[in-house]
């Protein structure tokens, strides 16, 4: 019985070369899946060493709260591009959902959980329309949100004039995002960590999860097995479109103010993290716990920037740059390249 | 009797489904007279003959560029660095004439060598370096904008102030004092290139190669000598539309180039549906470009808010692509219906 899967034979030098080749390959695995991490921990001591600041726990709780609202928009994003498609608009979506909500509770005083209700149902209508442009209609999906991205572009500055609303905002308003709980961890982190969990529940351990990753990963072998790849699809845009309006509420909440170009700041960071989270941990194909430390990340190499006072057209060129390398590895990594973007 | 009856009804439905192919193969025609209809109505000064060839004299400019970029998609790569290049040349060509260079046909052929010059750098890249084109000419984009505020020395407008002898004559002369020269040139090319593409054995190469590389190389097309010429072509374009900026506008500056950009990417998307196509086409480029031009054009001769231009412009994309494909979907599904009823 020669064919015994590796277990040590008589140092006959093939089983001896696939047994070092086999480690070899071994480490290579563990630096991919857990390299993000890794290179999340060397960052950190970096700029700890550089800035003693860095390392003050207010500091810390500060750049997570910051990075708290990249990496719910870039959760949402996630969820699309694992079915295999890609959204442009989510960022928008936000910054729409965002202003409605000052605007519901600072100027029309609505009551703010009228306005929360309001606003989610809102942003799932035009995640609804996205999802029946992408589905139904089969427009390419980065055309279709690209529209739908300029639409909400105009319909923002419409409804503002193009102005920014500052208005005197209650203080329930600012309970998600804006408040210390216990005068020390921002509220805006546990809804952070609230809404990653259940994202992270939903695509790891249920059916439908699978099945997101499935249509993603190879949309004609899910519909031979029976899985309704539309409405998955479609589903993901709805889920897309709920945190999505979540993510604009929190903007509200932590910034206080509606604006109408706020979206434009959160696209670039969110597309980043996302492919950035798909590099490392499944080699590829994007994942929560790869946005979630990617977000991490992120807002430690923003915050530590600032804190060095570097210029900002460092930190734009570092964006720049990690966009650069992740999507690229990406396109290398991933079978089918990047998901949704065919022109 | 019964056949009587499925001959008519035969023939209804047919005519039904030729209007309807009719529609759906020239809706960006229809779009283009309906848009001239509301903007006439809305400005009769909108149709005069010196507002036409203001539309004409913004369309040479976006078509030459959409044009180009149309062949980079044709043989299946992309180039965002379009704007930029053009917008390198145009800085170039002021340059020479601020360095009171008097022959102006060097100009012209040094700006133009510029142009073919940095789109072969990134056609190195891409074909034989094997870097995703996408990347490559994003890095091209950083560069050649840096170039360009470099040389404007941070983004001033360079206003030369005297030109030498017929230097203005390209982008702001005209024959019979009626017809722009810019217009005249880009009819010129743009026919060659019409050729050329479409119905040239070249231009065959040109589009096997972009939808499948592997087979055209089986065939015996030399892929990468294709792709390299297509970025030749490319540069060209790029070159002499840097020309017509600078005698255009009389000046260079660093941001010129920049706003470009969307319309030209959003000629070759509009363009794909031009006769139902689905690919990248010079017809449908060239009328794209057309109907972005009297888009763009027809907002500020209205004094349209705004807002609205955003959300107009969206909807124009949703609806061109998505008509298109809605007509699709729905001629399957019934000859999938026919098939089964009529056995």
């Amino acid at each position: 019985m020669e064919n015994n899967g590796g277990i040590k034979s008589n140092n006959s030098s093939p089983e001896e070369l696939q047994r070092t080749t086999r480690e070899r390959n071994k480490v290579k695995q563990l630096f991919i899946n857990y390299g993000l991490l890794i290179v999340t921990i060397i960052v950190f001591f970096i700029f700890s060493f550089i800035v003693p600041r860095f390392t003050n726990f207010r500091n810390i709780l500060n750049l997570l709260g910051q990075g708290s609202i990249i990496g719910i928009l870039s959760i949402g994003l996630t969820n699309i591009i694992i079915c295999g498609e890609f959204d442009i608009s989510f960022a928008e979506i936000a910054g729409l959902c965002s202003l409605l909500s000052v605007l519901f509770v600072g100027v029309y005083h609505f009551p703010v959980l009228l306005t929360y209700v309001i606003v989610i149902i809102i942003g799932l209508s035009i995640s609804i329309v996205n999802g029946i442009n992408v589905v139904y209609f089969g427009i390419p999906s980065f055309i279709a949100t690209l529209g739908m991205m300029t639409v909400l572009v105009g319909v923002s500055k419409w409804i503002t004039g193009g102005a920014v609303l500052y208005c005197q905002l209650p203080k329930s308003f600012e309970l998600i995002g804006r408040i210390r709980i216990t005068g020390v961890i921002p509220s805006i982190l546990i809804s952070f960590f609230i809404i990653a969990f259940f994202v992270a529940v939903f695509l790891e351990l249920t059916f439908k999860g699978r099945h997101f990753y499935a249509v993603g990963s190879n949309a004609e072998a899910a519909k031979r097995v029976g899985i309704n790849v539309a409405k998955i699809k479609f589903e993901a845009f709805i889920v897309q479109g709920i945190i999505a309006s979540i993510g604009g509420l929190l903007m509200a909440s932590l910034f206080g103010i509606g604006s109408p170009d706020i979206g434009h700041d959160f696209v670039f960071p969110a597309i980043i993290v996302a492919f950035l989270g798909a590099v490392f941990l499944r080699e590829g194909i994007p994942n929560i716990f790869g946005t979630i430390i990617a977000s991490l990340l992120f807002a430690e190499i923003a915050n530590g920037l600032i804190m060095i006072g570097a210029d900002l057209w460092i930190k734009e060129l570092f964006q720049g740059v990690i966009l650069l390398f992740a999507v690229t590895m990406v396109s290398i990594l991933k079978p089918g390249g990047i998901p949704g973007v065919h022109l | 009797m019964k056949k009587n009856n499925d001959d008519n009804y035969i023939k209804k439905r047919a005519t039904n489904e030729l209007l309807f192919t009719f529609l759906k193969n020239y809706i960006l025609v229809l779009v283009i007279i309906g848009l001239i209809i509301v903007f006439r109505i809305l400005n009769p000064a909108f149709i005069s003959v010196s507002n036409l060839f203001t539309i004409m004299t913004q369309v040479s400019i976006v078509g030459l560029l959409a044009m180009g970029l149309s062949i980079i998609v044709i043989i299946g790569e992309f180039d965002i660095s379009l704007g930029a290049i053009s917008n390198f040349v145009s800085v170039i060509a002021i340059a020479l004439v601020i360095d009171d260079v008097q022959n102006i046909y060097l100009i012209w052929t040094l700006s133009i060598l510029i142009g073919i010059i940095l789109s072969m750098i990134n056609s190195v890249f891409v074909v034989y370096l094997g870097v995703p084109s996408f990347i490559v000419t994003l890095g091209m984009l950083s560069a050649a904008t840096a170039l360009s505020r470099a040389m404007t020395k941070g983004g001033i407008t360079m206003f030369p102030k005297s030109f030498p002898a017929g230097f203005t004559v390209l982008g702001k002369g005209s024959i019979f004092n009626v017809v722009p020269i810019s217009v005249v040139i880009f009819l010129v090319i743009a026919i060659i290139l019409l050729i050329l593409v479409e119905y040239t054995p070249f231009g065959r190469k040109l589009y096997a190669v972009g939808s499948n590389p592997d087979a055209s190389n089986h065939v015996g097309i030399k892929v990468k000598s294709v792709k390299m010429k297509a970025f030749i072509i490319t540069g060209f374009l790029y070159g002499v539309s840097g020309v017509l900026i600078s005698s255009m506008f009389a000046s260079a500056s660093a941001e010129v180039g920049a706003t470009y950009l969307m319309p030209a990417i959003l000629s070759v998307i509009v363009g794909e549906t031009f006769l139902s196509l689905g690919y990248a086409n010079i017809k449908g480029t060239i009328i794209s470009a057309f109907l972005l031009s009297i888009l763009f054009n027809g907002f500020a001769m209205t004094n349209i808010p705004f807002y609205l231009r955003s959300i107009v412009q969206g909807m124009i994309l949703l609806f061109t692509v998505g008509f298109q494909q809605i007509g699709k979907a729905k001629l399957e599904i019934s000859y999938l219906g026919e098939a089964k009823n009529g056995n």
